[in-house]
């Protein structure tokens, strides 16, 4: 059953065998494992539970129900908005349902085992009925995308996703409302519930109660909008699971006083950045129709070579997030937002190698310390370069680079002149994978979680979501945090 | 280690220009008062009163939304306003609080601004424009003031389905599906759903 703050009484106390903190991809794959496995399985979810006919469709209404400060956590000089969601599906609620697997390269680098892996990710893409998204589901925006990688001869193609039945209604941002995203919320929480496991919503993780090197217990707050405290909810468990996303995470831990002799929890935070550049074109484009991101390029992303870390996708936004990204105000802005259905955009994401901190303000709230290096602003400037010139071989007359001050440039010539530079804090940049800021490792001394899930100085805790890689893993985590949610539980239930 | 006092004035003078002890002299005179205004209301406060906004804050945000979205309908800057009340009680108390401060800072600042001795809800429209460009010009924590009131102002402004339309954007809307057949699936598993 699925609990609100309803069901909830101060000084409430929950036991149970496994106790998840977050019912995102990891969590979601983890406890459907584990009550599989006849444990019995309370998941703690800060957010609320929403069902297909609670999304909305609106930005304006949406933005607190799916993402932590409705969606304005920034880094702490303002320059990177990290979004991350809650809710009972965590970010699967509102991504975009792109799946990647673990790319080879990174087997070695992070010391996993491809063999054990791999029957993982199999039954994973299985249970989420991804598949490849055909030629006629690609939208104008990713029609245009593919004719510019195409033109240019870049390496590229279609993307896989984890949809059933989609209408191509373009909102999978806010929410499926017609249930057509195979996620957290579709296909693992029923499963869990139906292997009598719980969830209880509107629960803050608070802090856990630790005696030796066991969690005894965990300390929730009950929560119904985001402050309003209405008591607590003690949850024992014999084995507490971590997955709730790799900025809850780390503060949680840290919330906690967890034993960390190396002061390592929180300090290596990637964060996959990203910008934008926008295509004008004489047609209308309404790029906010239809599925999006259903195409990639892949010419500038190598696993191998530090100077290839860009992945370029198409972006879409709808008018409040576009209208908040374009610069300028009143009547002038009005007359730019004119060309939305006209725009194409395109999104550099950065394969990061710049990394950050996560800590907790004093007086609640988080603190995101990450600053891009010199190598990593050169990689995104290279990012919107090949961005313009896809752009242009597609056919836009104009193109735009939003930021402080707005780059317009009527053709690749005019654009090569500007010299143009991306510098921190002069463009709007945006994540929506944090990661690997509880990374696991085989040593002690440099890592935070061993290479089964668990936390180096616990008996009982253990890590199941990004905040377990141990570097940026440059394509679209959330097949992997499902597997690795499926992973951990398996390690769990063998030992 | 000892340094007399012209060592000490040199030092001084290489940390802090005159430039610099003028404006940080003004900016601590504006903001001093806010802020104690605020550790003593905050002290004081209840969640409701955080939960609300002022008369201030209020009017602070009809008069910034009708300068950032350029839609000069009076009525539509009252139904701004409104919006961001009901808007805020889903944010969290600290944000609450710093979305009080920074309406707050843009009434209590257009000295600095415009030069002028006079609230930003009592300047003129134009007067307006400039302060909130300073605003959006300044630096980091200045342009972060701006571009939350500028995101909330159009959070409101794209509320409104006529502004949809006028930038060609389809309202969105049921697709007129029986909704229970998307739901189903999920209506027993939630306690008083």
């Amino acid at each position: 059953m699925i609990y609100n703050s309803n069901n909830y009484h101060d000084g409430m106390k929950i036991e149970c065998d496994i106790c998840i903190i977050g019912s995102g991809a990891g969590g979601s794959a983890a406890a459907s494992t584990l009550s599989a496995a006849g444990l019995k399985v309370a998941v703690v979810e800060y957010g609320a539970f929403l069902m297909p006919k609670d999304f909305t469709q609106r930005e304006e209404q949406m933005f607190s129900k799916l993402f932590f400060q409705s969606g304005g956590r920034k880094t702490n000089d303002f320059s990177i908005r990290v979004l991350h969601g809650h809710g009972v599906g965590g970010s699967t609620l509102h991504n975009i349902n792109l799946c990647k697997r673990l790319p080879d390269e990174l087997y070695t680098h992070w010391k996993l085992n491809k063999e054990i892996l791999n029957p993982l990710f199999d039954a994973t893409e299985k249970d989420l009925n991804v598949k490849l998204i055909d030629e006629e589901s690609i939208n104008r925006n990713n029609a245009l995308f593919k004719i510019g990688v195409n033109k240019l001869g870049l390496a590229g193609g279609p993307l896989s996703h984890n949809r059933t039945g989609c209408l191509g209604s373009g909102f999978c941002e806010l929410g499926c409302k017609y249930n057509a995203k195979e996620n957290a919320l579709k296909v693992y929480v029923p499963k869990l519930i139906k292997n009598n496991g719980s969830i209880y919503t509107n629960l803050k993780a608070e802090k856990f109660i630790i005696k030796k090197k066991n969690i005894n217990k965990l300390i929730c707050k009950i929560t119904s909008t985001a402050d309003e405290v209405k008591g607590e909810v003690q949850i024992r468990a014999n084995k507490f699971i971590s997955s709730a996303g790799a900025i809850e995470t780390p503060l949680l831990l840290k919330r906690s006083n967890i034993v960390d002799p190396f002061d390592l929890v929180g300090s290596k935070l990637h964060l996959h950045p990203g910008v934008v550049a926008s295509g004008v074109f004489k047609e209308k484009v309404e790029s906010w129709d239809g599925i999006p991101q259903s195409y990639e390029c892949t010419e500038f992303l190598s696993f191998q070579n530090p100077l290839k870390r860009i992945w370029l996708i198409t972006g879409s936004a709808h008018p409040i997030g576009t209208a908040s990204l374009l610069p300028g105000m009143g009547k002038e802005h009005q007359l730019l937002m004119k060309k939305y259905p006209y725009l194409c955009t395109i999104t550099p994401m950065l394969h990061d190698y710049s990394s950050g901190s996560v800590s907790e303000k004093i007086g609640g709230g988080v603190n995101i310390n990450y600053k891009l290096t010199q190598e990593d602003l050169v990689q995104l400037t290279m990012g919107i370069n090949k961005s313009v010139e896809i752009l242009f071989a597609a056919g836009a007359v104009e193109v735009l680079i939003p930021g402080r001050k707005l780059i317009r440039v009527r053709s690749l010539s005019e654009y090569k002149k500007i010299n143009f530079q991306v510098k921190q804090g002069e463009m709007e940049i945006v994540s929506v994978h944090p990661m690997s800021s509880v990374w696991m490792g085989d040593d002690v001394k440099s890592s935070c979680v061993d290479l089964r899930g668990k936390y180096h100085h616990l008996d009982n805790l253990f890590i199941a979501d990004t905040s377990l890689f141990p570097t940026s893993i440059g394509v679209p985590p959330q097949l992997s945090a499902y597997t690795f949610g499926h992973f951990v539980a398996e390690n769990i239930i063998s030992s | 280690m000892t340094m007399n006092v012209s060592e000490q004035n040199d030092r001084v003078k290489a940390i802090f220009t005159r430039r610099q002890l003028v404006l940080w002299g003004l900016f601590s005179a504006v903001t001093l008062p806010i802020a104690l205004r605020f550790l003593f209301f905050n002290r004081k406060s209840s969640l409701n009163k955080l939960n609300n906004l002022t008369s201030i804050e209020s009017n602070v945000f009809s008069a910034a939304y009708r300068v950032i979205s350029g839609d000069e309908n009076q009525e539509n800057a009252n139904y701004a306003s409104k919006f961001l009340n009901n808007f805020k009680y889903n944010l969290t108390k600290r944000n609450k609080f710093e979305l009080k401060v920074a309406l707050y800072l843009v009434e209590f600042t257009p000295l600095i601004f415009i030069g002028a001795f006079s609230s930003f809800t009592h300047a003129t429209f134009k007067q307006q424009q400039a302060i909130l460009k300073g605003w959006e010009q300044g630096a980091s924590l200045r342009f972060a003031v701006f571009q939350s009131i500028k995101e909330l102002t159009f959070m409101s402004y794209y509320s409104i389905d006529q502004h949809l339309e006028e930038i060609g954007y389809e309202v969105p809307t049921s697709i007129g599906y029986d909704e229970v057949f998307y739901n189903k699936d999920y209506v027993d598993l939630g306690a008083n759903h």
